[in-house]
């Protein structure tokens, strides 16, 4: 399933199309509830179904969030986050496979979890090249309460969806197999 | 056995960041002080005109400032939260849409370019604020 070397298809585009579409929907879906959101969960289940092909999809969400928000700071941070989170879900259910481990849910929940609480960190450096070291570490200590939120929703919500959409997408991944 | 230990353990250093995290807030973040406060606010629009207010105020961040001066009727704001505090999206109905011309609301404190959101900006004793309309 994760092989990386076949050419891109017609399907594995149609598919995707269809983690953008899921990835943008569940965005508008809590866009009210400050850094309450699906994304992560939904990047680290879509990658470990179709591996680090599903940058492709976070891509194109940051592309639709630019066609809807316009260009703003934040465009920079999702351009490295998202892949980051990505290729570290990889590795990790690469690692669980050669050891012949199927996913559980608490591993995934706790990357979800460190990834929210590191989340300002990491969005925090632009701000190193826009104003300085000191303007990089306060803006990320004005954003600590919500990276707290964020890792402890991440973590609920890895936890509590893991099983159910982990089923589901097996089930579907065997209909729209990518080839990786 | 030792898969739970590992996990345990795990969660553990969680909330041991979590913690630390608190701490660095609590030790280093936007401080507020309750208490009567002066201040003075500087509106200038997208034609450059500047509207004056001054007072005191209990408020402890600029949000809450605002919104009293709202509320006493000569001045008006609208604003929305987002992942990082509150933006401010129009002040006294001229709505500054960065999406369409790069327009925002820029935070001065003090002569400075605010660090914070308005939600987030302390307010002290003696603060000049600015809301400017940038492009």
């Amino acid at each position: 399933m994760t092989g990386d070397r076949q050419p891109v298809t017609v399907r594995d585009v149609a598919v995707l199309g269809m983690m953008t579409a899921l990835l943008e929907a569940s965005k508008r879906l809590l866009d009210n509830l400050p850094n309450v959101e699906l994304i992560t969960f939904l990047l680290i289940m879509f990658t470990l179904f179709y591996g680090r092909r599903v940058i492709a999809a976070a891509l194109a969400f940051t592309l639709l969030e630019i066609a809807w928000w316009g260009v703003h700071v934040w465009v920079i941070m999702y351009l490295y986050v998202w892949p980051v989170l990505i290729l570290i879900t990889d590795r990790l259910h690469r690692g669980l496979r050669e050891r012949g481990e199927t996913p559980t849910p608490l591993p995934f929940a706790l990357l979800a979890a460190v990834f929210g609480l590191l989340f300002g960190a990491m969005c925090s450096i632009p701000y190193l090249f826009i104003g300085g070291p000191v303007m990089m570490i306060t803006w990320w200590i004005a954003g600590i309460p919500y990276d707290i939120l964020h890792g402890v929703s991440n973590f609920l919500i890895c936890l509590v969806l893991f099983k159910p959409v982990h089923k589901a997408l097996r089930r579907s991944a065997a209909l729209f197999v990518i080839a990786f | 056995m030792q898969n739970n230990k590992k996990l345990i353990l795990a969660l553990a250093a969680i909330a041991a960041a979590i913690l630390v995290m608190v701490g660095i807030y609590r030790s280093f973040g936007p401080q507020t002080s309750a208490g009567s406060k002066s201040y003075t606010l500087e509106v200038m629009d997208d034609l450059e005109e500047v509207k004056n207010y001054s007072g005191t105020t209990d408020a402890e961040v600029l949000k809450d400032l605002l919104d009293e001066l709202a509320a006493q009727g000569d001045f008006s704001y609208e604003a929305e939260d987002g992942e990082y505090g509150t933006y401010i999206l129009s002040v006294n109905g001229v709505t500054a849409d960065y999406s369409q011309d790069g327009a925002y609301w820029a935070i001065y404190v003090n002569g400075e370019y605010g660090q914070y959101g308005a939600d987030s900006q302390p307010v002290e004793d003696g603060d000049a604020f600015r809301l400017v309309y940038e492009k």
